[in-house]
């Protein structure tokens, strides 16, 4: 058990030394991996023995709460942070003490962020992690990326300034019924005490649930990702995917589920989220299938799998809002059941989606090159980074035995328990559509079929962070329940009001009423009994010498072609015949992302406004 | 103890799985033969075309990328010997069922066709290219007609709380009661989707109308599988002849009500018989129709398949109206 409170001030002091690395570069490699290490170990016992204490920043009004959802916040965090910090000792080379102070400030802004639950502390520190990844992602400072930065700054600082309106209208509220200081904007407070109420409170809360939306990129706000994540050097934009917009981005679930009662209509919210979580996974799959940049595929990708997030946790929502109106224990079943979904697809998508930027991070490190027209063989040329691109690509894809399938299985379940199936169908169709990009990325970079010298792995501290992640997706695709158990369960636990746990033990319910996990281990002995059995009769042939061919020997193609081993272009491993029913609807989705930061501010507007018209004319 | 009865289950069911499958394929081919006035290949042809393919030279292509080329057809081969056990012989509360595994089965019919376009890519051969190419569109449109027309008997079986994914419930409803005089199998009650989802698994077994277009011979070789040969394209013969069997089954034990309420050695065998039914049905399907385009497979399937499916499901959510 460990103040929480220590684990920031150690993140924020190593900062500050880590600008000494101008000296000697090593300094700031030495002090970040020690840091993060620390706050690693600290977080894991923190989450064995909870600290109980006042915490140290509680005096200006922290508010750091200790329980199961902060600790695996503060899990994900302090992991990828660890992973970030490891990778990027051989991969910055230049501008290291910059770039060490900021990445070590948004890691203590998002440690915060974790733990604290405080609604005015969570809106200076979203500020204060957007503010300091805008250098990060301007990093190589060419025109390009300092244009990244700038489009990321305006459109966050746009959408988080909402927050601040948001607070402004619950203070008056809160002070008109007695209650004033910081430790009246506590979350559990405002939850206990009941003291918002009415329209006003409604548009507060929606307006801090935009500001945060923003982060968590839901449909209308998605536009900053792609553009901010491109620019920037992959460990960075590996941050931002993973840490900046699901930690920094969960408040607007967190906020809305513990203060739902202030809404007349909270059916009607969470279906809205839901709604909101199933046209984001949708239209940014369809986005990624047609880009060729690597980091860009990658990014409209994190976008959609945040849709699974949100659709998860909305079922979470919906669930409890659903308990309340019927008093019917089997929909806690299902509340817990969408929660667990969203919270292990939230983890596991840090998992592979780092693994998938590290990846593109030590191609472009070795080729410099981040399309993928212009990668083949990589799997041959570079082993261990191929190997470590093909499980994160299998495990986004949603194949069994991989983490992203456990997670997903468990969100379409819970959407046919909520009684959405149709939101399921679509989440199963973005899920194949998950699979045919990442196949076409498979295809055509890794397998290949072209002769090409052999690059290498990048250097071992960048290896470090592929096979770590590696396992990590292996151990929670092949036994989710060690996941579920001591991350998820407790997680849930502590979002569940305490008032209706003594009556029911949700992870039974969860089991009972749901599927509950998957139970892979007999799976697995099966296919293993499968392939052995396929081996058998492999060995049963007379002939099993391998002859390899000569490498000269091209297939036969008539004259047809002049060079038998065609690009991604023409051979359309795409599959192109998909695209053709979709043109219409890809012009659309093209013609509206321009690039453009005026368009992009004027769609936020347009959805705030569709929101507070929604509050306003009483629907939700 | 339990392990060792999932073992024998799994072995009994691998060992229906390959005679079914070997029969029928047969069956298949013997069937399109005489419909086109031809002799036909005698009973033993496919197990001797496994047979002589094991005994071929074993090679790699030279420029392909080796542990994928010679793993993917193992994967493939274990993944539809898992599905085989999965997906009961028409008996109720059969040892390999369990309970959500609809989507278990629908991912790894998934990933049976993902081990496809793993080999074509890897094989490093334009035709393979092509094919995993194909094979990729065939994925993406199917899959969407596919789920929902799985998820129509389970949606449909809701009573007052929660659906079941489970295929155990979804025989156990159809064996009992009846539907206006009929047997209370979903192909009365739904139709519409029974008819999108036998559309889905002729492309998943790979016959025509839209199924051997991926491997379409007279374009591309043989798709995917245009460098393999020996004992590898062995084992993909094998799973060809173990697909037979795991989509019809599948169908039968959805929407053909399993193996109805007959004793023991009767309800597989009633089981086996409607199996064949749909392998009739699918041969007759392939013998009268042509090749299409691929640009028409999407078509298809996303348009008049998934309304076909979607109506059932909407149907199936209100209730069976």
């Amino acid at each position: 058990m460990i103040d929480p409170a220590y684990l920031v001030i150690a993140l924020v002091v190593a900062a500050f030394i880590s600008l000494l690395s101008r000296v000697n570069r090593r300094i700031g490699d030495i002090i970040g991996t020690i840091s993060v290490l620390f706050v690693l170990c600290s977080v894991i016992a923190n989450m064995i023995s909870p600290f109980t204490g006042r915490s140290l920043l509680d005096e200006i009004g922290f508010h750091f709460v200790v329980n199961g959802y902060t600790s695996f916040l503060a899990f994900v965090v302090a992991l990828i942070g660890l992973m970030v910090i490891l990778f990027s000792i051989s991969y910055i080379e230049k501008n290291v003490s910059r770039y060490y102070f900021f990445t070590l400030i948004t890691i203590a802004g998002l440690m915060g962020m974790s733990y604290s639950w405080n609604l005015i502390w969570l809106y200076i520190l979203a500020e204060i992690c957007t503010i300091c990844s805008a250098p990060l992602i301007a990093h190589y400072m060419d025109s390009k990326s300092i244009e990244g930065a700038i489009k990321y700054l305006i459109i966050q600082i746009f959408a988080t300034a909402f927050i601040l309106a948001g607070i402004g209208i619950i203070y008056l509220q809160i002070s008109h019924s007695g209650y004033s200081g910081i430790s009246s904007l506590d979350i559990d407070f405002l939850a206990s005490s009941r003291a918002i109420s009415g329209t006003l409170g409604e548009l507060g809360i929606i307006l801090i649930f935009i500001g945060f939306a923003a982060k968590f990129p839901l449909f209308p706000i998605h536009i900053w990702l792609p553009d901010a994540s491109t620019v920037a050097p992959a460990t960075i934009s590996s941050l931002l995917h993973t840490m900046m917009i699901k930690i920094a981005g969960i408040p607007a679930f967190f906020i809305l589920f513990e203060l739902t009662y202030v809404f007349r209509n909270p059916v009607l919210l969470w279906l809205i989220f839901c709604v909101l979580g199933v046209i984001t996974m949708f239209v940014c799959v369809t986005l990624a299938f047609a880009q060729k940049d690597l980091k860009r595929l990658l990014a409209y990708h994190s976008v959609s799998q945040v849709g699974y997030v949100v659709v998860g946790l909305g079922i979470g929502g919906l669930g409890m809002a659903y308990f309340y109106q019927t008093g019917d224990y089997l929909w806690l079943g299902v509340a817990s059941g969408g929660m667990v979904a969203g919270l292990f697809h939230l983890i596991n998508h840090t998992i592979f989606k780092s693994l998938l930027f590290f990846g593109a991070g030590a191609i472009e490190y070795k080729t410099h090159t981040k399309d993928i027209s212009k990668m083949d063989s990589l799997l041959r040329a570079m082993p261990l980074t191929g190997i470590a691109m093909l499980v994160g690509s299998l495990s986004i894809a949603g194949v069994p035995l991989f983490n992203g399938f456990n997670s997903k299985w468990m969100i379409y379940n819970s959407c046919i328990a909520a009684g959405m199936p149709i939101v399921a169908a679509i989440a199963v169709l973005a899920c194949a559509l998950t699979l045919a990009s990442f196949l076409k990325l498979i295809c055509s970079a890794f397998l290949g079929g072209s002769k090409q010298e052999k690059i290498g792995d990048p250097p071992i501290p960048m290896q470090i962070p592929l096979i770590i992640l590696s396992i990590l997706c292996i151990i929670f695709g092949l036994s989710p329940q060690i996941a579920v158990k001591y991350l998820l369960y407790p997680a849930t636990l502590a979002l569940i009001p305490k008032a209706v746990l003594p009556k029911i033990d949700p992870y039974s319910s969860l089991l009972r009423m749901f599927g509950g996990v998957w139970d892979v281990y007999w799976m697995v002995t099966l296919i293993v009994i499968g392939l052995f059995i396929g081996y058998l009769i492999y060995r049963a042939s007379p002939k099993i010498s391998v002859t390899i061919t000569d490498e000269k020997l091209a297939p036969f193609t008539g004259g047809a072609l002049k060079q038998p081993y065609l690009r991604i272009e023409e051979t359309n491993v795409h599959p192109f015949a998909f695209e053709y029913p979709f043109r219409s609807f890809l012009d659309i989705l093209k013609r509206v992302h321009t690039g453009v930061v005026n368009l992009y501010v004027s769609w936020i507007a347009a959805f705030v406004i569709f929101l507070i018209v929604a509050v306003l004319a009483g629907w939700i | 103890m339990e392990f060792v009865s999932i073992l024998g289950g799994y072995f009994s069911s691998i060992t229906l799985c390959f005679a079914f499958g070997w029969l029928s394929y047969w069956f298949f081919r013997k069937f399109t033969a005489k419909l086109q006035s031809r002799i036909g290949p005698p009973w033993y042809q496919p197990i001797a075309d496994v047979i002589k393919l094991m005994g071929k030279e074993f090679f790699v292509p030279g420029l392909a990328n080796r542990l994928v080329y010679i793993v993917a057809p193992f994967v493939g081969l274990s993944v539809i010997m898992v599905l085989s056990f999965i997906i009961p012989p028409g008996v109720a509360d059969w040892i390999g069922s369990y309970s959500w595994d609809l989507l278990v089965i629908l991912y790894l019919s998934v990933l049976s066709s993902i081990v496809l376009v793993i080999a074509g890519a890897a094989s490093a051969s334009t035709w393979g290219k092509i094919g995993a190419s194909r094979e990729t569109a065939m994925i993406l449109s199917v899959e969407l007609p596919l789920i929902i027309s799985l998820l129509v008997p389970s949606i449909a079986l809701r009573g007052t709380t929660f659906p079941s994914l489970s295929l155990n419930d979804i025989i156990k409803n159809q064996i009992t009661g009846s539907f206006f005089g009929l047997p209370n199998w979903f192909i009365f009650r739904y139709p519409l989707a029974a008819i999108a989802m036998l559309a889905c698994i002729t492309t998943k077994i790979g016959v025509k109308p839209f199924g051997d277009i991926p491997e379409a011979e007279q374009e591309i070789i043989a798709g995917p599988l245009t460098e393999y040969g020996g004992p590898l394209l062995g084992i993909f013969e094998i799973t060809k002849i173990m697909k037979f069997y795991v989509f019809s089954a599948l169908f039968v034990d959805l929407y053909l009500g399993g193996g109805d309420l007959f004793p023991f050695p009767l309800n597989v065998i009633s089981f086996l018989i409607k199996c064949f039914v749909i392998i009739v049905v699918i041969t007759i399907l392939d013998t009268i129709s042509a090749r299409y385009r691929i640009t028409d497979l999407p078509k298809w399937y996303l348009s008049a398949c998934l309304v076909l499916a979607l109506v059932d499901l909407i149907r199936a959510s209100l209730g069976g109206m």
